[in-house]
């Protein structure tokens, strides 16, 4: 594990912490925790301390989806009611204190699962998702009050509390200190690093052979969970569950806050963040008791809090700003979706031969204006193809139809044998189909080499480094948000020799560089194409490529117009036309 | 139910003024900005200084909250919310939360906790039988005057065009001259004055407290995403949130049952948006043409 | 030399980038009164980077810009634009709005909205199809329409510079003809206009100077007859 994973603040990354240290710093909070008092210390007794824990609690619950999958789901807060309903429901029918807690687990998951299905369903994202999970909260408040069997307006009150306040204490203690270690082993897995990079960018990571749909699901569920069993505990803690108690929209306004000031997608972040949020002004207002004070502390702690994110905000160039400063935007704009490299490593040459990449008949048409015109073309395990063509020739859209962002309207696209014409992005990559992009895209929340192993093979911390210092990026363990556009376009680059693909496709791999860095990429591409993969490389750069293809192949108004060994093709007169256009007969213009 | 229905209407007025500036924002300069309903509360405590405090003519106290409330939004949306257009609507969200957070602290510690009214003598007018209070009519009338000639500037008139185009096709905008960050501050300026005097307005009948901001901010974001950004739709979702609880409550004889189902049309008002606009991605004509094309003139 | 002597656009040494990246090192070129200026090379030399920088929306790092004398440099980009209509790189027209409205607010941008009647006149007379399809929304038009919309956006605001970028991407060559019929009546009634291309051949005819980039600079220049010399521009583009 990267230095990344601790909170946000830019000088604490410096700081490396494998999985052993966080798990020690883990141990070393559980001891402090246990340790305390009954009577507390600096005047927190163990129920303020327990209500902090909740709140530490439900942060961590959330935090796999709200912090590292960067969704805003309100809707947990209804998990987290849930649950303590279901506890309380149960507890009041006699069952057994620890059947109790668990019964609230499914019950979150359930809620959790139905609205990532139904926000799948209908695509909501960002401030629309918000805003059903806004209006889920209300309804399921309304709701709550209509039905007495869940105690109406007053609420549920538990009939016995089988818990003592230093019960619960030590719960609470024992389920924090286990969903921070749950976080620690998620931000250290590649799952973990998938989710960031599905906060970053999600069309992406399906060309990386990852499921976005799948992962949110995963996530939302088990954050669901997580929620429903931390909405019992609160529910045991005061005995009670109601619809003012536990479906209030400052429940979950607290954790997105602790989560975002301390830094999303870390180990600790959302911890600082609690403490900062909670601990300060419950100290301040244990020592002093004027409202008073309580009201400058908790302002002072909204500024820190505030001036920490502004920091934070202004040291980034911008999620967007990322992308957009990489290549000109004509490369951006021509750029959709698609796959990066994942997949089997290719058998060496005598077992399971890879098969051809085959494009037969494509056509595509946008909006009346037809873009590709009946192409097919092949293209042989070990050859490298060049696809080249003017501006407006339709290499893009062919790209993106074999890539899997664009369904053509007619004709199909193999992969080997198999027909991948209607299949979805990350099925493509994981069937063995790798991808670079002409504006590469890195994803910003991981380094540089964790950015490669974001992949559907095994690809291990010392192999993703050490290919992608053998292309020459030193410090692969850094942020990506310190790469410039050539170690960018190496990260693609390695995601291939990490994960060799059994069809490669490279989209303008050459733009932005100079001419030595053109040879190391075309070595890459010499290396994939002997390991057998059938290279399909696009370019403008012409003179760049021409040395490394054994085949080109001009496309020009959506046909091919060309095919063949660089030398023939490049003095085409067809081909010539196509770039420069036909010279113009003078008389005929001037008439 | 006349009553229900025709007090329903009035008020629909003030969420119709107090989203359409939510709503200008996001759709024009794609910012989200949570603190949004402490401008609300905002008007309502400058109006309660000046008309209480300073004695001021409640007439001429309410513009004057417009503009003296225009001054410190400036300087946040230059310091604050500018810097952060970058930033994704995820950090914008949490900067304005953190904003909505420290506002309604601030607001605690100039005006206290307790509710506190404006000192004007209560004029009812009666409509359709029923009797409401002056200002809430008449904040039912300029925010439908508000936003009719909204709908018919951005669709109508020229500059209106030049607005709507800034935000929705920025790099073709700024390739004509139009002067886009200009007319983003412009947009934020005009929202930011409707909201205030949406506040100075409801302070009539409705008392102040720190914490309404977040209440506010909560209906706005409602209507704004069932509206899907558009004038006519912020009339009709308000109209819906005013009036529909209480027609709903009438069928199905209970106000529960009402407000249940007021959030289960707006659920599915929600959810319906976004797979449209799914499925209209598929027809690609009315997209600026950004994939170059063999033409077939 | 008065301003009126003074070439309508200068850049002197400009260099531009994006974010980390430089693309333009030390670009030199001149406009000449009434000239038609040809940039040309390969895709990913720096020519839409020029554009950019010149039009105002890319900050320049380093050189000069003028515009007949004037030193623009530090000009914010509505303000060059209020001298030059630029028709960018794949039209980025308001594809919902009518024609009419895409010129409208070219010209109300330009402060030209009270001569607007006259200029769409003149535009119309110079490009027919535009005045059957002025109520159309922009976006439902062919390729060679939307640029034709494009340049006529671009006129509207009464240049003193045009600045087209790519105009025969995705274009026909029958339709291309059109095009350069009215860019040549332009260049006869003496607008100064510079065309960044890659595609040469429908230029041939239209262009009195032309210069040539590589890596971010000019490579060769000369009259416009070098579009002609199709070995030398051959290899640049295709090497070998």
């Amino acid at each position: 594990m990267t230095a990344a994973r601790l909170p946000g603040w830019s000088f604490f990354r410096r700081f490396g912490l494998s999985r052993l240290w966080a798990g020690a710093a883990l141990a070393g909070l559980l001891v402090v925790l246990l340790a305390m008092p009954p009577g507390g210390w600096f005047d927190i007794d163990r129920p303020t301390m327990t209500g902090i824990l909740l709140v530490a609690i439900f942060t961590y619950a959330w935090h796999p989806v709200g912090g590292v999958l960067g969704d805003l789901s309100i809707a947990h807060l209804v998990c987290w009611a849930g649950g303590g309903y279901a506890c309380i429901l149960a507890v009041n029918g006699g069952w057994s204190t620890p059947t109790s807690l668990a019964v609230a687990v499914p019950v979150g998951a359930v809620i959790a699962g139905v609205v990532v299905a139904f926000a799948s369903l209908a695509r909501l994202e960002g401030l629309y998702l918000m805003g059903f999970g806004l209006v889920l909260v209300f309804l399921a408040s309304a709701l709550v009050g209509q039905w007495a069997w869940l105690g109406g307006e007053q609420g549920l009150t538990a009939t016995v509390l089988p818990l003592s306040p230093d019960d619960v204490y030590y719960l609470a203690v024992a389920f924090l200190v286990a969903l921070i270690a749950l976080n620690i082993v998620l931000l250290t897995s590649r799952r973990g690093l998938v989710w960031l990079a599905l906060r970053d960018d999600p069309d992406r990571v399906s060309s990386t052979g990852w499921s976005p749909r799948t992962e949110r699901a995963i996530a939302y569920t088990l954050s669901g969970a997580l929620c429903g069993l931390g909405g019992a505990l609160f529910a045991l803690n005061v005995g009670f569950v109601s619809s003012t108690s536990a479906l209030t929209l400052s429940l979950i306004i607290v954790p997105l806050l602790a989560i975002y000031v301390g830094g999303p997608g870390t180990i600790w972040g959302p911890l600082l963040g609690v403490a900062l949020f909670e601990g300060l002004s419950t100290i301040a207002t244990g020592n002093s008791k004027s409202a008073d004070t309580a009201e400058t502390v908790a302002l002072a702690q909204y500024l820190v809090a505030l001036v920490i994110v502004v920091l934070t905000m202004k040291s980034k160039r911008g999620r967007r700003g990322t992308r957009k400063t990489s290549v000109p935007e004509r490369a951006a704009r021509e750029m959709a979706a698609t796959a990066a490299p994942a997949v089997a490593k290719i058998a060496t040459p005598g077992g399971g031969k890879p098969d051809p990449l085959r494009v037969d008949g494509a056509a595509k048409s946008f909006g009346g204006l037809r873009v590709i015109e009946e192409v097919s073309f092949e293209v042989q395990p070990g050859e490298i193809v060049g696809l080249v063509g003017p501006n407006g020739a339709g290499k893009s859209t062919l790209c993106n139809i074999i890539g899997g962002s664009i369904r053509p309207d007619s004709g199909q696209v193999h992969l080997g044998r198999t027909d991948v014409t209607f299949w979805a992005e990350h099925r493509r990559a994981c069937l063995g189909l790798g991808r670079t992009f002409q504006v590469p895209r890195v994803f910003a929340s991981l380094s540089l080499q964790e950015n490669l192993e974001v992949s559907h093979t095994r690809v291990s911390e010392t192999a993703a480094a050490s290919a992608l210092m053998a292309l020459g990026v030193n410090q692969p363990e850094r942020n990506s948000d310190t790469a410039s556009l050539l170690e960018r376009r190496m990260v693609e680059i390695g995601r291939l020799t990490t994960a060799p693909p059994r069809w490669a496709l490279l989209d303008e791999p050459l733009a932005g560089l100079t001419a030595d860095e053109h040879d190391v990429i075309l070595e890459q591409v010499r290396r994939l194409a002997a390991a057998g993969a059938c290279v399909l490389v696009v370019e403008h750069l012409i003179p760049a490529i021409a040395p490394v293809v054994d085949r080109i192949v001009v496309l020009n108004d959506g046909r091919f117009v060309a095919d063949g060994p660089p030398g023939e093709v490049l003095r085409d007169p067809v081909v010539v036309e196509a770039y420069l256009g036909q010279p113009i007969d003078l008389a005929q213009a001037a008439g | 139910m006349t009553y229900a229905l025709v007090s329903g209407i009035a008020a629909s007025g003030f969420y119709m003024l107090i989203s359409i500036g939510f709503m200008l924002q996001l759709r024009v300069a794609d910012i989200v900005n949570f603190a949004h309903g402490c401008v609300v509360v905002a008007g309502m405590y400058l109006a309660i200084v000046f008309v209480n405090d300073s004695g001021m003519p409640y007439g001429l106290g309410v513009p004057l909250v417009v503009v003296a409330g225009l001054i410190p939004a400036w300087l946040i949306y230059e310091f604050l919310l500018r810097p952060a257009r970058n930033q994704g609507h995820r950090m914008q969200i949490v900067v304005t939360i953190l904003l909505l957070s420290i506002l309604e602290l601030i607001f605690a510690k100039a005006f206290g906790t307790d509710f506190k009214s404006i000192d004007i003598t209560p004029q009812a007018w009666e409509i359709a039988g029923v009797n409401l209070r002056r200002e809430t009519v008449l904040a039912f009338f300029i925010a439908v005057t508000i936003c009719t000639t909204l709908f018919v500037v951005f669709r109508y008139t020229t500059f209106g065009k030049s607005v709507e185009v800034a935000g929705k096709y920025p790099e073709g905008a700024r390739s004509v001259g139009l002067p886009v960050d200009r007319l983003y501050r412009i947009v934020f300026l005009t929202g930011t004055a409707m909201t205030l005097l949406a506040g100075a307005l409801v302070v009539a009948s409705d008392p102040a407290t720190p914490f309404l901001g977040f209440e506010f901010v909560i209906i706005a974001v409602l209507i704004t995403v069932a509206a899907r950004l558009s004038f006519t739709g912020c009339a009709a979702a308000s109209l819906l949130y005013g009036v529909g609880y209480a027609v709903l409550a009438k069928i199905f004889d209970s106000p529960e049952k009402g407000t249940i189902g007021i959030y289960l049309v707006f659920i599915v008002i929600i959810a319906a948006g976004p797979a449209i606009s799914a499925l209209s991605r598929h027809i690609p004509q009315r997209r600026q043409a950004a994939v170059p094309a063999p033409g077939a003139s | 030399m008065s301003a009126a002597e003074q070439p309508p656009l200068e850049a002197s040494e400009i260099h531009a980038g994006y974010g980390s990246l430089n693309v333009l090192h030390g670009t030199t070129l001149r406009l000449d009164d009434k000239q038609c200026l040809a940039v040309l090379g390969p895709n990913g030399v720096g020519k839409t980077t020029l554009m950019k920088t010149i039009a105002g929306v890319l900050p320049i790092r380093a050189g000069s810009l003028t515009f007949h004398g004037r030193d623009v440099t530090a000009a914010p980009s509505p303000e060059r634009l209020l001298h030059i209509g630029w028709v960018a790189e794949g039209r980025l027209l308001f594809a919902d709005l009518s024609v009419l409205d895409n010129l409208r607010l070219s010209a109300r941008a330009a402060h030209r909205e009270d001569e607007f009647e006259e200029q769409l006149e003149a535009c119309v007379a110079l490009m027919p199809i535009l005045g059957q399809r002025l109520s159309s929304p922009a976006g439902s038009l062919s390729g060679g329409q939307q640029q034709m919309i494009a340049i006529a956006r671009a006129l509207v605001r009464k240049p003193e510079v045009l600045m087209l970028d790519e105009p025969s991407i995705g274009l026909a060559p029958r339709v291309l003809d059109d095009i350069r019929v009215a860019l040549a009546e332009l260049r006869r009634r003496g607008m100064a206009i510079i065309i960044a291309e890659q595609n040469t051949g429908w230029l041939a005819g239209l262009i009195d100077h032309a210069v040539v980039m590589q890596h971010g600079r000019v490579l060769l220049e000369g009259p416009g007859d070098l579009l002609d010399d199709r070995e030398a521009l051959r290899a640049v583009y295709l090497g070998g």
